[in-house]
């Protein structure tokens, strides 16, 4: 990342029900003498409580655009108009600058990933409070907030356990709360399960459907093409390009038979 | 080692009250240390089988042995990210093997740095940030942070990099950062469960000598497990282990 100066990003207005609205999104990488286009005019809109998935093999382009829109890397070109205040005050975060993106992270972006990335040394209620205090939030709203998310994906009884006396899907479970815990507009996820069992798999993603049914928004990259099925719409990327959509909703249970 | 035993009540009060005979250098020293899983009844797994060690202040000391020998549980007990089922951990003089989950926390933060194969850093943090987490955690004061970040930074050679995220940093840079992380609470003790695991021979090489430097610079004990024979040889001392036992000490 590379934006030291200052920021232009400017208000816009924005439907209230739309937490993000990407426009014609560019992102190429220079390998040698090529240039690789890894995403190549991606347009999306994601409602308040929408769940998409968005599908495509290795190299399509799934963690590029993560990493665009959960502002870890800036794009060539193109909008990524997040609705800051939820009120239609919409703010491009490719006219941010690094310290900016940090406070979206922190905020209003809740970040997962495939290899949970738990600090080994730090309880589970720890690492779920971590954003909190690195967002200097009261010692008493934490412990509250903490304690009733980690009861929502129940681990209300594995709050004191270290990651590495937790299952994979516990530690991704650790995750999503620790996520959840600054309320952010939108959960990124990116391969999400990519390490799990099916059936700790489909517990997760009951989790997300529990968490979708309760209003949060969430846009889940994968290569599992059976679990974006409970997503509402099915986004298939290819070579960094949207090649076809679908609508989803189908049932949890009928995931993998 | 163990001298006697007052109560026989309970497990616990036995443990605390075995008095057990510390050496006054040593700033690790575990006793008759053991881990048991029971798989189901009758049958038992001892991943750990009475391991007594002594680590003094300064020591650089490699454990190797194959897979499932128990070289991660030995470390995991010794870092209080485990609890023994029985035998005694003393870092500086306290035992930690029956310690609440508070002042485990807090030993964890202060006394231990840790490293790991496969870095562990906070994927949404920068350099920067992901060294100042413990410090932060551990309610340290603003410019003590800012000085110690920025000292163990430079200490590791990555002073240029510190806004990089651990995406835009090579391997071995990521674990460079975990190096810096680790001793920015200025720990005595610092674990380091096969830290180059994940590294290639040169890069590896490179990590553990980074450790040696650190280690004669600010003279903290550095406890390393590994499988690979080359970085254990770099150790002063070799703790060889197998079946959940030290079979063999190399001194050099």
């Amino acid at each position: 990342m590379n934006k030291e100066q200052k920021s232009t990003a400017k208000a816009v207005n924005i439907d209230l029900g739309i937490v993000l609205d990407v426009h014609d999104l560019i992102k190429t990488y220079t390998v040698g003498n090529s240039v690789i286009t890894a995403l190549n005019k991606v347009n999306l809109t994601v409602r308040k409580g929408e769940f998409i998935a968005i599908v495509g093999p290795s190299g399509s382009g799934k963690t590029t655009l993560i990493n665009c829109l959960g502002a870890l890397d800036f794009p060539d070109s193109g909008k990524i108009i997040y609705n800051v205040d939820a009120k239609g005050m919409g703010l491009d975060i490719t006219e941010m600058t690094n310290k900016q993106h940090k406070k979206m992270r922190l905020r209003k972006i809740g970040l997962i990933f495939q290899f949970y990335n738990l600090f080994p040394i730090l309880t589970a209620y720890e690492n779920v409070e971590l954003p909190m205090i690195i967002d200097k939030k009261d010692p008493k709203s934490r412990e509250e907030k903490v304690k009733t998310l980690l009861k929502r994906i129940g681990l209300e009884k594995r709050m004191e356990h270290l990651p590495t006396q937790m299952s994979g899907g516990e530690q991704q479970r650790v995750t999503i709360a620790r996520a959840l815990v600054n309320e952010p507009l939108i959960i990124l996820a990116d391969e999400p399960t990519g390490e799990l069992d099916t059936e700790t798999t489909t517990n997760i993603m009951k989790i997300f459907l529990d968490l979708k049914n309760a209003g949060e928004s969430i846009l889940m990259v994968t290569h599992n093409i059976r679990i974006a099925e409970v997503a509402d719409r099915i986004i298939t990327l290819t070579d960094g390009q949207f090649t076809g959509e679908k609508a989803g909703g189908k049932s949890i249970e009928g995931i993998y038979k | 080692m163990k001298k006697s035993k007052q109560s026989k009540e309970s497990v616990s009060v036995i443990q605390e009250t075995i008095n057990y005979e510390l050496e006054p250098e040593a700033i690790i020293q575990t006793f008759d240390l053991a881990k048991i899983y029971n798989i189901t009844e009758g049958i038992e797994i001892r991943a750990l089988n009475g391991v007594s060690i002594s680590i003094k202040k300064g020591e650089f000391v490699s454990v190797m042995g194959p897979s499932g020998s128990g070289k991660t549980t030995l470390l995991n007990m010794i870092g209080a990210l485990d609890n023994p089922s029985h035998g005694a951990v003393f870092i500086n003089g306290t035992n930690v093997a029956h310690m609440d989950d508070e002042r485990r926390t807090e030993l964890r933060l202060k006394e231990i740095g840790f490293i790991f194969q496969f870095y562990n850093l906070v994927p949404v943090l920068s350099a920067y940030e992901n060294v100042e987490l413990p410090m932060v955690f551990a309610g340290r004061p603003k410019q003590k942070i800012e000085e110690n970040v920025n000292k163990f930074l430079e200490l590791v050679g990555l002073s240029d990099k510190k806004d990089h995220l651990p995406s835009e940093l090579s391997g071995g840079e990521q674990q460079r950062v975990a190096i810096a992380r680790a001793l920015c609470n200025e720990p005595s003790i610092l674990i380091a469960d096969e830290p180059t695991g994940e590294l290639d021979t040169r890069m590896g090489m490179e990590i553990v000598n980074l450790l040696r430097e650190l280690n004669k610079e600010l003279n903290q004990s550095i406890l390393m497990v590994t499988h690979d024979p080359m970085i254990g040889a770099l150790a002063e001392r070799m703790l060889k282990m197998r079946d959940g036992k030290i079979i063999e000490i190399i001194t050099k």
